[in-house]
């Protein structure tokens, strides 16, 4: 069993995941996850799911944000339940909301037909731009003029990752599924 | 077989009470961990196995985690008939494999499991703790709790969650076949290879329920013996840790001579004395 328990945390290959807001540091958070599901159970927009069986056995039964299944609304307004189911406060309360990043999105501007839902749904003002010919880009749906927005239009919405904290809602609501949430993690390795 | 059917519709409530919670979101936990205001009675061994894994101590958790271990001690094995969801699980499919071997097409199925019985060895309790303990050991040293992702309470829990979140089973459903095989090969797997069973069976020091002939009707059949899980013979001073408090000796004996009895038994100590009586009580005609 020792040799079981060694084998199964060494040879297990590291994968990167959208926790929930507030998850502790990835190197910690497998040694305090019980893979209990409470977070799970308690996100009222039944947007985490659990990492399935890959060849990273090590995070089976973690929790992953899926932003087919939802999006985070921590930012939206006050929710963080997941943070308060946790028995091992592998996911804590963060002191700041605002410093938390979950992800960080990519848009696909060859398939974004410019909806702008995504605007609607995004809680953070100014995460996402709409370029302005004329100036400052656009940060409200009700600013863009509908010339700029029609759906053959060159100009296409764009975030600003310094702001954006990737809760998914965009992702979740976006209907030709161009937005793209990956993780901290998978970023730093892209770069 | 009342009691049989009773302690399945008691272990199918516990997960229906776990859907239930998850469908409309009250979060109240489920077989891992318990949630009761800011109280988190956890799973004994996810909290031990968390402690030596993360090498601190939640304090906040010590507390419920005090509170099971005394459930335990008082109430024994009981969590292993009553509530598990494993044993449900592969209880349900002994029953069909019983029911399918004895079909002709599926004759196979009984040769080879008596092959298998035959032929493999038969673990025992001690056997359970010792590889809950390799366990551990394993955990301290690597400090990853690799059994909460492997238990097979916890698998059937998370899937429940996600068919009542988002109508869907995940694929770690097949961890399931693991323990399943070794109940199936071993048919001993639930008594002498769980963890929680093994742990379970270590406190289990007073057992307020303990079933126990009375030797003046007892005719020696040992159906009891043969219906319990645990291949018991619930004699005076046997060894009551290991009972799961099903009470199938006491429903299916046919000279009703076994009746449960409350309170605090005779523990441990008492065995060496037993044992010369149920000596003397098998010379009987």
């Amino acid at each position: 069993m020792v040799a079981m328990a060694g084998a199964v945390s060494r040879l297990s290959v590291a994968g990167s995941y959208i926790r929930p807001p507030g998850t502790i540091a990835e190197n910690a958070f497998f040694r305090r996850c019980i893979k209990c599901g409470m977070c799970a159970e308690a996100c009222p927009t039944r947007a985490l799911d659990f990492v399935g069986l890959t060849l990273d056995v090590k995070n089976l039964g973690t929790p992953k944000l899926n932003v087919r299944h939802g999006g985070c609304i921590a930012w939206r307004r006050d929710c963080l339940k997941c943070a308060d189911a946790c028995p091992t406060r592998a996911i804590k309360k963060p002191p700041r909301l605002r410093d938390v990043r979950m992800g960080s999105i990519r848009i696909d501007r060859g398939e974004c037909i410019n909806c702008l839902l995504c605007f609607r749904e995004c809680p953070i003002e100014g995460a996402l731009l709409f370029p302005n010919p004329q100036g400052a880009p656009f940060t409200k749906t009700r600013e863009i003029p509908s010339a700029l927005s029609q759906k053959g239009s060159t100009l296409k919405p764009y975030v600003d990752n310094s702001l954006c904290t990737g809760c998914g809602l965009c992702a979740w609501v976006c209907p030709p599924r161009c937005i793209d949430l990956s993780s901290e993690n998978e970023i730093r390795m892209r770069v | 077989m009342k009691l049989r059917r009773a302690r399945t519709l008691v272990s199918l409530a516990g997960l229906a009470l776990i859907a239930a919670g998850t469908m409309a979101v009250l979060s109240f936990g489920n077989l891992c961990c318990w949630r009761l205001g800011w109280v988190r009675f956890m799973c004994p061994i996810g909290f031990i196995e968390v402690s030596l894994a993360g090498r601190t101590i939640y304090w906040h958790l010590v507390g419920p985690f005090l509170a099971v271990l005394g459930l335990v001690v008082l109430l024994g094995r009981a969590f292993c008939s009553w509530l598990c969801p494993s044993n449900l699980v592969v209880s349900g499919l002994i029953g069909l494999s019983g029911r399918l071997s004895s079909l002709p097409a599926f004759k196979w199925t009984a040769r080879l499991h008596d092959l298998l019985a035959r032929r493999l060895p038969i673990f025992d309790y001690r056997d359970g703790l010792a590889l809950l303990a390799g366990s551990l050991a394993g955990i301290a040293l690597f400090g990853y709790p690799f059994l909460t992702t492997f238990c097979p309470i916890g698998v059937i829990t998370r899937n429940v969650i996600s068919l009542f979140t988002h109508f869907r089973l995940g694929t770690d459903l097949f961890l399931l076949l693991l323990p399943l095989a070794a109940v199936y090969l071993f048919s001993f797997g639930c008594i002498s290879g769980c963890p929680l069973g093994s742990l379970q069976r270590l406190l289990s020091v007073l057992s307020i329920l303990r079933p126990i002939k009375e030797t003046q009707h007892c005719t020696s059949c040992e159906v009891c013996t043969k219906n319990c899980p645990a291949h018991l013979d619930p004699g005076a001073g046997y060894d009551i840790a290991a009972c799961t408090k099903c009470f199938l000796c006491k429903e299916t004996c046919p000279e009703k001579a076994i009746t449960v009895h409350f309170g605090p038994g005779p523990g441990k100590r008492s065995r060496n004395h037993s044992k010369t009586s149920t000596g003397n009580h098998r010379r009987l005609p």
